[in-house]
């Protein structure tokens, strides 16, 4: 065998060496990611599972962190000497005093020149006098609803100072035992293996986030109502001094009473859900378990978000 | 030769590269998959399972533990989910069965327990604070009141009907001052007759005639059914069977949820009865007094309904086996879903309490049985006050109507 045929036998067993290498390492990956694809994307789906539980432990906790102010979010009342408020509701006010002025003018001349009969100047003198008056309440109705603010706000920190515990603690444990319940199911481990399942985990939390956000929401929707409320004061007024309007003014001053007392109706729920809890531990004639006292708890939650509603919908057509 | 060492070197290499190509991978299987076959059987083996369940469980994830080991992690987590919801809901159910009655009752509301010398929890200290404070501010708007009354009375009114109304509006301020006085014994009144109709209505069948007690296990049968199809869909598709599972957990929440809101509004209504009592007293506030009577009547009685609702599921309930047209085999399904039906109404009891209060209004029965008598108070004390000639100078059958009205 020459040296040429040598070369030639070698480079050919180099090349059947390199495609057995190939051949083997190609088939061994194949049958290896077999194995580790399945357990990685495992270990992906309980990363992606516990960090959805992290994230919405993280969103209630945001939640329970502003409840736990939950006496300033009830007692908050809009402050109507702020610029905006303050700006809107001049604005209001001078829209509607050039015609409370027109019509004096106009009752003055009626008066002064036109009126004959007893009847027609009595009764342009009473257009007159109502007219002053309404002129008067207009200009004066912010420093009258910062009274009504202050003595509401003042009825609600006296019930509020009648709690005989933190009035938040119910709803920070109630929220502590779902949040609990629902991380567990989502990404609990056994035996080093992530059990978790987030379509049973998922709805426990959404639930806690919803009403922990419901509660947030009305308290801010209540503060929003008073402040639109507050800043149509004026046209309120004028609506309620005509008689075609007058059931519109009047829905609108009810809407305003209601809406600003719904503070005190609150802090009264507030109050009675801390003492009712507080008491559970004074109740002989039966167990109140961990489970029992939770339920007791969110259907204090849920009385507390349905306050508001109650409240305005229950007393509406008292004027 | 140094073709020959050539020759050599290669196939070390290549032998090298061989072993490597297959050791490394092998290495990285063996220490990433620690078989999770074994342990995560080993894991459910630990739960309390029925033995034809365990060897079925066994048999399937033993199949697919061979196959695919993602499906066979999904299945472990499914039934592991199964396992978890279940303890827990046999959990709530325990506790409903044996917290449902007493519950009901709330009879610690207004009975102290003297045992334990601890007082009704409408007598207890977190209670009174308030009620005693809102009282207090009352009181000063009473005295005020009744001192204008008085004063208009006495010195300006000048027309009978003036007088007749004034002294209407002080006699309801005085009733209405001593209504708030006795605020507690009122409730406690209204309590105790409440549970003692409950537990004439609960007692019924106790009686020798039918001895057959109430039993809150019938509530089970409606576990059992939700529980067989949840487990039956949850193995396939957890997020179809999460509705039987929410019927599992709401029914008996449900029923808990209104029995605590009961118990929230009994003293929400307690602290706040003597603004009830004030609102009520003034035509203007009327209408709000009256709401808020209503709510306490629906609140404080809504127990006899539930009283109610558990006779006749019971009732029902065990009589299924003397219905002739139901086949023995269907009896447990009817059972089950007359439970379901108890369950239901149990929830929806403060809206059958609402219809009833508001029939009773509407029939005029409510005002016969409490405005009534306040009116013929009132009635008899003007009648003898006002003379002879006012009445010949007033309508006075017209102003009595008025009056009682």
């Amino acid at each position: 065998m020459n040296a040429k045929e040598e070369r030639k036998i070698r480079r050919k067993m180099k090349q059947a060496l390199l495609t057995t290498v190939i051949i083997a390492v190609l088939a061994l990956s194949y049958s290896v990611s077999a194995i580790i694809h399945p357990l990685n994307e495992e270990s992906i789906g309980a990363y992606f599972r516990e960090q959805a539980a992290v994230n919405y432990g993280r969103m209630i906790s945001e939640r329970i962190g502003s409840l736990r102010n939950i006496n300033g979010l009830i007692l908050d009342n809009p402050t109507l000497n702020q610029q905006d408020t303050q700006q809107m509701m001049d604005y209001f006010i001078s829209l509607l005093q050039p015609l409370y002025v027109t019509i004096i003018i106009v009752v003055g001349i009626y008066l002064m020149f036109f009126s004959g009969s007893p009847a027609g100047r009595a009764k342009a003198k009473s257009s007159l006098w109502m007219a002053l008056f309404a002129i008067g309440l207009i200009t004066a109705s912010p420093y009258m609803l910062m009274l009504f603010f202050s003595i509401s706000k003042s009825l609600t920190l006296l019930i509020l100072s009648l709690a005989p515990v933190d009035t938040e603690g119910p709803f920070i444990h109630a929220a502590d035992y779902m949040v609990t319940k629902g991380m567990f199911i989502m990404s609990h481990r056994a035996q080093d293996y992530s059990m978790g399942d987030e379509r049973g985990g998922i709805p426990i939390l959404l639930a806690t986030y919803v009403i922990f956000e419901g509660i947030l929401l009305l308290l801010k929707l209540r503060y929003y109502m008073v402040a639109v409320l507050a800043m149509v004061m004026p046209f309120t007024i004028t609506l309620y001094a005509f008689i075609p309007t007058r059931n519109i003014g009047k829905l609108l001053t009810e809407q305003t009473i209601l809406w600003t007392l719904t503070q005190v109706a609150m802090a009264i729920v507030l109050i009675v859900i801390a003492i009712g809890i507080n008491l559970t531990d004074s109740i002989t004639s039966f167990t109140v378990t961990e489970y029992l006292k939770f339920i007791m708890e969110i259907a204090g939650l849920i009385m507390l978000i349905i306050t508001p509603l109650f409240f305005v919908k229950s007393f509406r057509g008292f004027i | 030769m140094k073709q020959g060492k050539q020759h050599t070197g290669w196939q070390k290499a290549a032998a090298i590269i061989l072993i490597i190509s297959v050791l490394l991978p092998s290495l990285i299987v063996w220490g990433q998959s620690p078989s999770p076959s074994d342990r995560i059987a080993e894991y459910i083996a630990a739960q309390p399972l029925d033995p034809d369940m365990s060897a079925h469980i066994k048999k399937v994830l033993g199949d697919v533990a061979e196959g695919d080991s993602k499906l066979y992690m999904e299945i472990s987590r499914r039934i592991d989910f199964y396992f978890y919801v279940t303890e827990e809901v046999d959990t709530i159910m325990r506790m409903f069965k044996e917290s449902l009655i007493p519950f009901m009752y709330q009879k610690d509301l207004f009975q102290g327990n003297s045992l334990k010398k601890t007082p009704a929890l409408l007598r207890s200290p977190p209670v009174l604070a308030p009620l005693n404070v809102f009282i207090h501010i009352l009181q000063p708007f009473y005295g005020i009141a009744i001192m204008i009354t008085g004063v208009y009375l006495l010195f300006i009114s000048g027309s009978p009907t003036g007088r007749a109304k004034a002294k209407g509006t002080l006699i309801k301020l005085v009733l209405g001052l001593g209504l708030i006085t006795l605020t507690l014994p009122i409730l406690e009144m209204l309590l105790e007759s409440s549970h003692y109709l409950t537990s004439v209505i609960m007692a019924i069948p106790n009686m020798p005639a039918i001895n057959s007690p109430i039993s809150t296990d019938m509530f089970m049968s409606v576990k059992e059914f939700f529980a067989r199809y949840f487990l039956r869909i949850a193995f396939f598709d957890t997020m179809s069977a999460l509705p039987f599972l929410a019927a599992m957990i709401f029914l008996p929440f449900g029923v808990l949820l209104v029995f605590s809101i009961r118990y929230f509004m009994v003293l929400l209504l307690a602290m706040f009865f003597p603004f009830t009592v004030f609102l009520y007293s003034f035509i203007a506030t009327k209408r709000i007094g009256s709401t808020l009577l209503r709510q306490m009547f629906v609140w404080i009685y809504i127990q006899v309904i539930d009283g109610l609702i558990l006779l006749v599921t019971w009732t029902a309930y065990s009589s299924v086996q003397y219905i002739p047209q139901v086949l023995p085999e269907t009896a447990s399904d009817v059972r089950t879903f007359i439970a379901l039906a108890g369950f239901l109404l149990l929830i929806v009891a403060p809206l059958i309490g609402l219809w009833v209060v508001n029939l009773i209004s509407a029939l005029g029965l409510m005002s016969y049985v409490l405005i009534r008598p306040i009116s013929m108070t009132e009635a008899y004390l003007e009648k003898t006050e006002i003379s002879e000639e006012d009445l010949e100078e007033t309508d006075y059958e017209h102003l009595k109507d008025e009056v009682e009205k």
